[in-house]
């Protein structure tokens, strides 16, 4: 995670030079700034190659199953019947030899991992050894972008949704501390403990297996419609249970948190002298609650947004829905590298300019707030 | 405040619903071990699976169904309940989950079939090792006395929840050469059925006479207790069976150390680790036979040979010379007659039970579950994915047309083409549906039927031990078979010419078997590939083309990966000659041969084979489609193979969906602006401009309307794939030259249900008599559709005393007659006998037992 821009006043101050342009000390600010986030990035997607791999160990496995594979073709073709052992056991050598240069065990691990790194690094994701897109591809940008708008419909309009609705819910709860609404959230707030397939093995007993008035899963009807409405028709049938499944565990729980933070801000002394000059709900909430706590919700909704990039791998396969996270288990159960390391150096880039960009959105939203500069005194 | 409580109260059960849901006991299979002396199970009791309607007579050609949809679902659970709630049809995997199998079978709106292709074993790593530590396992007396020490009636029982049969050696109990050596193998069981004293009694003697010693209850060696690393899959019921014989190892004073490994993480121990390093010990070993092997001897070379299998474990096996000779004739069918062949089972099967480098533990019984109004034909062995008249034979109740829903765990796994495309199960299933061929395996026997072959001739050199059982083959037999100098024997990939046995052995070439495949006349008027163009010889001479040009250097398409195949086929081949093009006559000589004549004909589906079908390896394909792959690959732009697409770094070719198609789409329009003919030098004799421009066309036209290029000649066409969406949509050929009821017969294995009866008490030295009734759905089974009935007596002590044949004295009735000798052996007490009635149409035998008293 970035470092925070919070400094003390005294600090700022101190740092604060004469003659300093604000382009010159932004851009000294930035130039510092994307240098850390690249090495951290650098330092995390080398890790992930490592771990990917098992510090190489994954080299093995892959050795073990080319030459069991090798072997269970040979034993099942009648052509190798006739060859006598020495002439087999050179055909299979040849086979395992080809399979294993394909793979590129002929190279060392670490030689491998920092062609791995340089080309994650620079978005050459290349291409999958085992495993291929939905379609067929075996190009790891399309592996993860065929699966990227079912994972976007799914997980963008559930979890936006969600946010905003949670926020906003609880906002109004806050100021209605210990009300009927309020006590219904507190009592429903434990449902966060449980996962959202947790909830959708529940809803497809209930819906599909019972009711049968929704689907038990996929992200369509099959065969398709052909018809484009039809088509969405259908997608949104599909997509009731996750969407319901989704926000059963995560609804009552981010309320009652962001209820919980609002409260917090809700009975400041500055909250409490403008509702005591009279000052309407609908004002007290948008300029004396919501603003100060925008950099937060700001934080929360862009870390929100590119944690999509991951899916949720056990909700989609409860669903069967064809989204990231189950393509990202797959790859991690077939030691697909390139496909970890491909979403990973994706989502570290996501989370690395998400980070910079909030530092220049904290300096909009809270006045406060300066690029490279701490906190304004006032 | 009434709120307030009422609010948390309404709390409190939430949290408690969550806990106790969490708390819910399992369905696993149990994991609890047995104790010292488990109570003798209930015999295996395998439910028979449902009877499936008698398919009408028809004259509706192609598929029974309209419309087949292919989706996917992971769970087998989830499956029977969408199959329960009437949103699915059929579910297309060989399910082993007991807890499955007891919803599918207690509900009335489901039916199932099953298959028996998958085994489970014990493997042992027989190596001494370099560190001095000692191996248990390298002595050939404690790997023996493994067998002794597994309860399989109780695995059966207690794991499998009878969803699998008790297996004891190489030999698959539900393929035909266990039924042709049903008494050996009777024998053989009785001797290593479950008893621990004796396990436990081979182990302290061999123990002890190893240098170990018993310490505190615990075998050490050099003072330092033996750990055994126990592999155990995880995946499947491997784990509790693991577990199981773990404990057994803890009771004999063995430490356990289980390493619980998926597939892809025990590799690296028994596949490829020096087995003399000592990281393991023992693993449990699984195999899948995915269609009826109805040759099981070389399995003895295959799990009990150096050769068998390429990794470095099985180099450390050292068979008596002995076995190793009876294994490699079996291997090679080095024998001139059947009578041979058993001698050599006789050598063969009790060393295989000694040396014991694997133990077989069940034979899994899975099953595939379907709404009761539904019927298809589903293989013994690879069940309804297996099969491959699936799509001839899937019908809806009394009804012609309709829809199905099949659904399997995976769908569109990897890129389809013929030539180097996906061999998934879940992928062959729908390819099987929409592809033709010159035979088909009989699901219930594994012997080759005629799909759109009218005959073969099948001519060997005398001595060798081929037999034909059906009439469509004519066996003969000829001291010596010349290959003609016209024969194609390999292909010249610079000229594009095939090269003739006259040019390469000028002084002549001899062979051991010539296969002649005869199709029927007009065959090329009535067989369509389903984008309209009329089926020619030229898609067959394609596919001769397509074994050797690949693995040539010098050809346009040349894969390295393809070449050890094809040197491996050129090693037996000897030649290919078209005799007649239409109708089409073709003949191959080979030095390779089968023990059947129709097997032989079909190589069991092996591409390449003596139908010269324009079968490949991964699927039909007509050469028009064919060509656009080979002009991809020729510039570069895809490859056929995963390998040289993996070297080349462009995209595996999928025929189906994916960036192929716009570049396949790119060579359509370039081949039909050139009216482009592959290989001309070659096919340009078999193919005219003309027809060359009626397939682009046509092809063009397909492309259009389905968007995809997977052109095949079968019952259903490919109508639609949606890669994302996980599905695809089959639809009846229309143009599909056969009946719909072709294949009628296959909608129930003809399992036999057998009773034995006679007299409980039987005076020594008085010949007895009893009754053997065989029947299906309670009718008489007919004689001619029974290959033999054998009895098997034992003794009191449980020993094998005599064993013959049964007589026939009607249909569905034989008789087994003890005569007064045999019964004068027998001593005073409980005796056992047994039937074991091996029909013609099913591979399985059936068994059936008779227990009688001798009194003196």
């Amino acid at each position: 995670m970035a470092e925070t821009t919070f400094q003390p006043d005294s600090l700022a101050v101190e740092r604060r030079k004469h003659g300093t342009t604000t382009f010159a000390r932004v851009a000294r600010y930035t130039l510092a700034r994307v240098i850390t986030l690249f090495l951290t990035t650098v330092v995390g997607v080398y890790l992930t190659i490592l771990i990917a791999n098992m510090g190489g160990y994954v080299d093995q496995i892959q050795r073990a199953t080319i030459r069991e594979d090798v072997n269970q073709i040979v034993r099942t073709d009648v052509s190798f019947k006739a060859l006598s052992q020495v002439e087999r056991d050179s055909r299979i050598n040849e086979m395992i030899r080809l399979r294993e240069e394909r793979v590129g065990l002929d190279q060392p691990f670490m030689v491998r991992s920092v062609r791995f790194l340089t080309n994650a690094m620079t978005l050459n994701l290349g291409w999958a050894q085992n495993m291929a897109s939905d379609s067929g591809s075996r190009q790891v940008r399309n592996i993860m972008l065929e699966r990227l708008p079912p994972t976007l419909f799914l997980f963008a309009t559930s979890n936006i949704l969600l946010f905003f609705f949670s926020v906003l819910i609880a906002l109004s709860l806050s100021r209605r501390y210990g009300n009927f609404w309020d006590r219904v959230l507190v009592g429903l707030a434990p449902t966060g403990s449980a996962p959202g397939w947790f909830y959708g093995i529940f809803l497809i007993l209930i819906f599909a297996a019972v009711f049968r008035v929704l689907p038990y899963g996929g992200m369509v009807a099959a065969p398709p419609p052909p018809n484009p409405f039809d088509y969405f028709l259908s997608l949104l049938q599909h997509l009731a249970l996750p969407v319901l499944a989704i926000t059963l565990s995560t609804i009552f729980l981010n309320a009652y948190n962001w209820r919980t933070f609002f409260l917090i801000y809700s009975s400041e002394d500055y909250v409490e002298m403008a509702k005591a000059k009279g000052l309407s709900q609908r004002m007290l909430e948008r300029r004396y609650i919501l603003r100060p706590t925008l950099p937060t919700i700001i934080s929360t909704f862009a870390l929100t947004l590119i944690t999509l990039w991951t899916g949720a791998p056990i909700l989609e396969g409860v669903f069967n829905w064809p989204g990231l996270g189950q393509t990202l288990l797959r790859a991690i159960g077939q030691y697909e590298t390139s496909v970890i390391v491909g979403s990973t150096v994706i989502f570290a880039y996501m989370l690395a300019i998400t980070v910079f960009m909030l530092d220049f959105i904290y300096a909009i939203v809270d006045p406060r707030v300066k690029v490279g500069g701490g906190i304004k005194h006032k | 405040m009434k709120f307030k409580y009422l609010a948390s109260l309404f709390s409190l059960l939430i949290a408690l619903s969550l806990v106790l849901a969490a708390c819910a006991p399992q369905s696993a299979a149990t994991t609890e071990e047995p104790a010292i002396e488990p109570q003798a199970p209930a015999p295996t009791d395998v439910p028979a699976p449902t009877e499936e309607p008698a398919m009408p007579q028809t004259d509706r050609t192609g598929a029974w169904v309209d419309e087949v949809i292919f989706t996917e679902e992971n769970s087998a659970e989830a499956a029977a309940s969408q199959l329960n709630a009437g949103q699915l049809d059929i579910y297309a995997y060989t399910v082993a989950e007991a807890p499955v199998f007891e919803t599918v079978k207690s509900s009335p709106n489901l039916a199932y079939s099953e298959a028996a292709g998958s085994s489970v074993a014990l493997m042992f790593n027989p190596a001494t090792f370099a560190s001095g530590d000692l191996n248990p396992f390298s002595d050939q007396k404690i790997r023996e006395a493994m067998h002794w020490l597994v309860d399989r009636d109780y695995v059966v029982q207690e794991i499998y929840k009878g969803l699998a049969n008790p297996r004891y050696s190489v030999l698959s109990t539900v393929f035909p050469d266990y039924a042709r050596y049903a008494d050996l193998m009777r024998a053989l069981e009785s001797k290593y059925s479950y008893n621990f004293e004796k396990a436990d009694a081979v182990v302290t003697e061999r123990m002890t006479a190893l240098g170990a010693e018993k310490v505190g209850g615990i075998w050490s060696y050099n003072a330092s207790p033996i750990s055994l690393q126990f592999v155990i899959r995880t995946e499947d019921n491997r784990r509790p069976i693991g577990d199981y014989f773990a404990g057994q190892l803890e009771l004999l004073g063995f430490q356990v150390e289980r390493l619980y490994k998926n597939r892809t993480e025990a590799s690296p121990y028994w596949v490829q680790s020096d087995p003399a390093e000592g990281t393991w010990h023992l693993y449990t070993a699984g195999w899948i036979a995915p269609s009826i092997d109805r040759d099981e001897g070389d399995q003895f070379s295959s799990y009990f040979a150096p050769r068998g299998f390429g990794i470095p474990l099985w180099q450390v096996y050292s068979p008596p010379a002995e076995f190793d000779e009876a294994a490699l004739k079996l291997e090679g069918n080095n024998f001139t007659n059947i009578e041979e062949r058993r001698e050599l089972f006789e050598i063969a099967l009790p060393y295989s039970m000694e040396e014991a480098y694997e133990i077989w533990v069940v034979d899994e019984v899975s099953f595939s579950p379907r709404i009761a109004g539904l019927s298809v034909a589903a293989d013994l062995a690879g069940g309804t994915a297996g099969s491959y008249i699936w799509g001839q034979t899937l019908r809806l109740k009394d009804q012609e047309g309709g829809s199905v829903r099949v659904s399997q765990p995976g769908i569109l796994v990897e890129p389809w083409n013929p030539i180097g495309g996906s061999n998934w199960i879940y992928d062959s299933m729908p390819q099987r549906g929409v592809s033709d061929n010159g035979t088909v395996p009989d699901p219930f026997t594994g012997l080759a039927l005629p799909q759109r072959l009218e005959r073969a001739e099948v001519t060997v050199v005398e001595g060798l031990p081929v037999t034909s059982t059906l009439d469509w083959v004519d066996l003969q037999f000829e001291p010596e078979i010349t290959v003609p100098a016209d024969a194609w024997i390999d292909w010249d990939a610079a000229t594009q010419r095939f090269i003739t046995v006259g040019e390469l052995y000028p002084d002549g070439l001899t062979t051991k078997t010539r296969t002649t495949v005869y199709y029927p006349e007009g065959m090329f008027d009535t067989v369509k590939w389903h984008d309209g163009s009329p089926l020619s010889v030229a898609d067959f001479v394609m596919s001769m083309i397509m074994v050797f040009d690949p693995a040539k250097t010098e050809s346009a398409i040349y894969d390295e990966a393809a070449a050890p195949g094809t040197e491996g086929y050129q090693s037996h081949f000897r030649g290919v000659r078209i005799v007649s093009t239409d109708p089409l006559v073709i003949e191959t000589y080979d030095d390779a041969f089968l023990l059947d004549a129709e097997v032989m004909v079909s190589q069991n589906q092996v591409y390449p084979n003596p139908t010269w079908w324009p079968q490949y390896t991964y699927g039909e394909g007509a050469w028009h489609s064919l060509a656009l792959g080979v002009l991809a690959e020729t510039n570069g732009e895809l490859a056929f193979s995963t390998d040289k697409a993996g070297a080349l770094e462009v995209e595996w070719l999928s025929m189906i969906s994916g960036p192929s198609l716009e570049i396949l789409g790119g060579y359509l329009d370039q081949a039909e602006s050139e009216t482009y003919i592959p290989f001309a030098a070659t096919l340009g004799d078999f193919i005219s401009t003309d027809e060359a421009a009626d397939r682009y066309a046509t092809l063009k036209d397909f492309y259009g309307k389905h968007n995809h290029f997977w052109v095949n000649t079968g019952p259903f066409v490919l109508d639609k794939v949606f890669p994302v969406e996980g599905t695809l949509t089959l639809r009846r050929n229309e143009a599909y030259p056969d009946r719909a009821d072709k294949w009628a017969r296959f909608s129930a294995p003809r399992i036999a249900d057998v009773e034995l009866d006679g007299a409980g008490q039987v005076q020594s030295g008085t010949e007895a008599v009893f009754d053997v009734f065989v029947s299906f759905n309670d009718e008489p089974y007919a004689n001619a559709d029974i290959s033999e009935v054998k009895y098997l007596l034992f003794n009191a002590t449980g020993d094998l005393v005599a064993s013959g044949a049964a007589e026939a004295v009607g249909e569905g009735q034989f008789q087994i007659v003890l005569s007064t000798d045999l019964t004068s052996q027998l001593d005073s007490g409980s005796n056992k006998l047994e039937a074991i009635v091996v029909p013609a149409v099913v591979s399985i035998p059936s068994f059936a037992s008779y227990e009688f008293v001798t009194t003196k």
